[in-house]
């Protein structure tokens, strides 16, 4: 029998690349309107703000940050959450050129998926791809 | 460890947390101005609106009072809000010759006829009356005006109306020579197809020598195919609409029409010539709504903008010699940070509305675009093509404009058509304003409007498969006219509410020139089912102002009424260097835009430059053989009409003295 934790990892992972293939998609075939810079930008501020929470975290609460590696999550699963979110936000807004709303949609998108799993920890990919 | 840092402690994260996203906020929100700031801004403009007479009663005929939809093809039934949504336009000229561009000529659709009256508060120096294509073919159940362009189309200095429709070919009315009083006797009904009529759709049409051959050209965008029986009530065959809302390759033919010959008197004819494959297969077929031609790269050929519905706008960069029209589309450069569509060339964005000038000081002309860019509706950008400095890259196929709407705060506002970069404070900086509005009605329709542009491409052009837009449903219908004024900051701010402008009307067409000559450009708007009005500027401190009315000799009718007026020099372009270095560039204007047609003139506000100051104005035109001709000259504030004659050689150093006439 699988483990419930293990599904849910593999759904995310699944999720990231499958995000990932329609932005590429996106950009090169489909036509997306956003600037090439979108993506990036949103990813960067996504990555930033979930590593900066989760240093000041493991720092308050005395323990090892998650990306460092815990109970087999690397820094690549841990950091696929606000992948999917970067990507998320800057292929569902549109700003012109403007590249400071969507940084800030990012980062406030990322938050609220770390409140949750604040709340309950062993939810998180759950709730990192219900809410979406 | 104090509880104080134990809180600080605990809550660490959250606030950093907190703190990251006020910042990122901070970043993000718009400039704004203050009550106070809005105040000062509009205080420098006073407009006052007066409505554009009705059809009088006498001249309605059989037409009826009126209507507020059109009857249209079965096929569109359940789209006819949609069908109905254009038609209105005004033009402002001189048609009396009276050297004051205070007549006007607009069509109502009210009553689906063009009218011509002096502007309201001009006095009635002719009573109203309407053109009617008759004795020629028209049917007024399946056709109906679309726009009126005026211009002097066979060079015998008395000023004709050329009249777009829907349904059919558009119709030359020419000044006859012989009838002295501005009535409907007065002009001629002359086919500008000299085979016959077409069933055309035509919602874009401007004039400017495209093949530098020293006449003007007609420059003609059918938007509808042709035969499509848009307006027939009884058709039999469907309506196609667009096979896609961003690239659909299905609109009406477009056609460059070269002027060949032309007569004067009592029976006047100009004669153009279809130019077959002037155009490029996509720019052909393009859903096109407003045409602008202007010569951006100074090599004395006018570049020809296409602000196309449903596909790519296309810039035309003109290689043309006389007879032989070459007209290149160019396209924008992406770099990382420009969405899709802010390259010039690749945009999706539904253009509606163009009009050029100068907004960087860099001598270039820079090109205003109007698509539909609404809160809650669809957030698109409109455009401010702004050029690079670079107008030599046109030659290699690249068009050296970069996007500019974010930045200066033009790039939201409406669903928006005419686009009108004016000044109308006289400071040297231009306002810029749009007509603005779809489809007014009680509920709102933009979410079925949105799952439509959401559908499939291939079912797009069925109009079965498009949600209705009957009368009683609303898209845009309730916005108003944007009045941006530049701030300080150089960003523009709209401000039409503190001024007074701030009423919702279903806008067109925007027609601007100096109505009462006291240097202060007016405004007329084209509403669509609604009145259309005359916003009088009465300004307060407004700056000096250079306006120049240019022209050149007739070469029909020499002996004629118009010979000593000459006709507009359209495409003539001139440099005003101000004494504190600062270089100010138009170009006389043949008609670019929707539905929307400003005097062919010029005018330049210049601040506090004091009256009497003289200032170096460099003209550059073609003359009537062809030539491209150069003369300086040394110009006081104030209006000032000039011959451009075909003797004078490219007379550097000219005295205006004895050249200009002041008025």
């Amino acid at each position: 029998m699988t483990e419930p934790k293990d599904l849910r990892l593999a759904a995310l992972r699944r999720f990231a690349f499958a995000i990932t293939l329609l932005n590429l998609l996106g950009h090169t075939v489909l036509g997306f309107e956003q600037s090439w810079a979108a993506p990036l930008v949103c990813v960067a501020t996504a990555y930033a703000a979930e590593l900066l929470l989760e240093t000041l975290l493991a720092l308050q609460q005395g323990r090892r940050p998650r990306y460092l590696g815990v109970g087999g999550v690397g820094v690549v699963d841990f950091l696929l959450s606000a992948h999917i979110t970067g990507l998320a936000v800057s292929m569902l807004l549109y700003t012109g050129e403007r590249l400071a709303p969507i940084a800030f949609a990012a980062a406030a998108r990322n938050w609220r998926s770390r409140r949750s799993a604040e709340m309950l920890p062993a939810l998180k990919p759950v709730f990192a791809v219900r809410r979406r | 460890m104090t509880r104080q840092q134990g809180f600080w402690r605990r809550h660490a994260a959250r606030l950093a947390a907190l703190a990251l996203i006020l910042v990122l906020y901070g970043f993000a929100r718009m400039p704004a101005l203050t009550p106070a700031e809005r105040t000062a801004l509009a205080a420098r403009f006073a407009f006052q609106r007066t409505a554009l007479p009705r059809l009088p009663a006498a001249l309605a005929g059989a037409g009826g009072p009126g209507h507020g939809v059109r009857q249209v093809n079965p096929s569109v039934a359940n789209i006819q809000g949609w069908i109905s949504s254009v038609g209105a336009g005004v033009a402002l000229h001189d048609l009396d010759g009276d050297g004051l561009a205070n007549d006007l000529c607009w069509v109502d659709p009210r009553v689906d006829r063009v009218m011509v009256a002096p502007a309201p508060g001009t006095g009635d120096r002719f009573p109203l009356f309407t053109l009617d294509p008759q004795p020629l073919a028209y049917d007024a159940a399946t056709m109906a005006p679309m726009g009126c362009l005026p211009g002097d189309f066979n060079e015998d200095g008395l000023a004709d109306l050329l009249v777009y429709y829907w349904g059919r070919s558009p119709v030359l009315f020419l000044r006859r020579a012989d009838v002295p009083t501005l009535s409907a006797a007065a002009f001629a009904p002359v086919e500008l197809l000299p085979g016959g009529p077409e069933p055309w759709y035509t919602n874009a049409l401007t004039s400017a020598d495209v093949d530098g051959d020293g006449h003007l050209d007609l420059i003609v965008g059918n938007y509808f195919q042709e035969a499509s029986h848009l307006l027939d009530a009884h058709a039999a065959a469907d309506v196609e609409m667009q096979k896609s809302m961003s690239h659909a390759p299905n609109g009406g033919r477009h056609h460059l029409l070269l002027w060949r010959r032309a007569t004067a008197g009592a029976h006047p004819t100009a004669e153009f010539v279809d130019a077959p494959g002037a155009f490029d297969p996509q720019t052909d077929h393009s859903w096109t709504l407003a045409a602008g031609a202007a010569d951006l790269d100074g090599d004395g050929l006018p570049e020809i903008y296409f602000a196309n519905d449903f596909g790519n706008d296309r810039l035309l960069h003109n290689r043309s010699t006389p007879g032989h029209p070459h007209l290149v589309p160019v396209y924008g450069r992406r770099t990382l940070t420009t969405p899709q569509s802010k390259v010039l060339g690749h945009d999706s964005f539904k253009g509606m509305g163009v009009d050029f000038a100068d907004l960087n000081g860099d001598g270039l002309l820079d090109i205003y675009v109007s698509n539909i860019a609404q809160n809650y509706a669809l957030e698109e950008n409109h455009f401010v093509w702004m050029s690079t400095g670079h107008p030599e890259l046109m030659r290699r196929g690249i068009a050296p404009y970069v996007d500019r709407s974010e930045p200066l705060g033009l790039a939201r506002s409406a669903w928006s058509w005419d686009a009108r970069l004016a000044d109308f404070d006289n400071d040297g900086v231009p306002e810029a304003i749009q007509a603005s509005g779809f489809l007014r009605g009680r509920v709102d329709r933009w979410p079925e409007l949105q799952e439509l542009a959401m559908g499939n491409d291939d079912l797009l052009h069925l109009p079965g498969f498009w949600p209705h837009f009957r009368p009683g449903d609303d898209l845009s219908g309730h916005v108003h006219d944007p009045f941006f004024v530049r701030a300080a900051s150089g960003r523009y701010f709209d401000v039409a509410s503190e001024l007074g402008l701030g009423d919702t009307q279903i806008s067109r067409g925007i027609a601007v020139g100096d109505v009462d000559g006291d240097g202060r450009l007016d405004f007329v708007v084209a509403n669509q089912w609604g009145d259309s009005f005359l916003f009088h500027n009465l300004s307060p401190r407004v700056g000096t102002f250079l306006g120049l009315d240019l022209r050149l000799p007739v070469t029909t009718g020499l002996d004629g009424p118009g010979a000593r007026l000459g006709r507009p020099a359209v495409g003539a372009a001139a440099t005003v260097h101000l004494p504190d270095g600062r270089r100010l560039v138009g170009q006389v204007d043949g008609g670019s835009g929707h539905s929307g047609k400003r005097a062919p003139t010029l005018h330049f506000g210049l601040g506090r430059l004091a009256a009497g100051t003289p200032m170096r104005v460099d003209l550059r035109w073609r003359d009537a053989g062809g030539s491209l001709r150069a003369r300086t000259l040394w110009l006081t504030p104030g209006w000032h009409r000039i011959m451009l004659g075909d003797d004078d050689e490219a007379a550097a150093g000219a005295t205006a003295a004895g050249l200009a006439e002041g008025s």
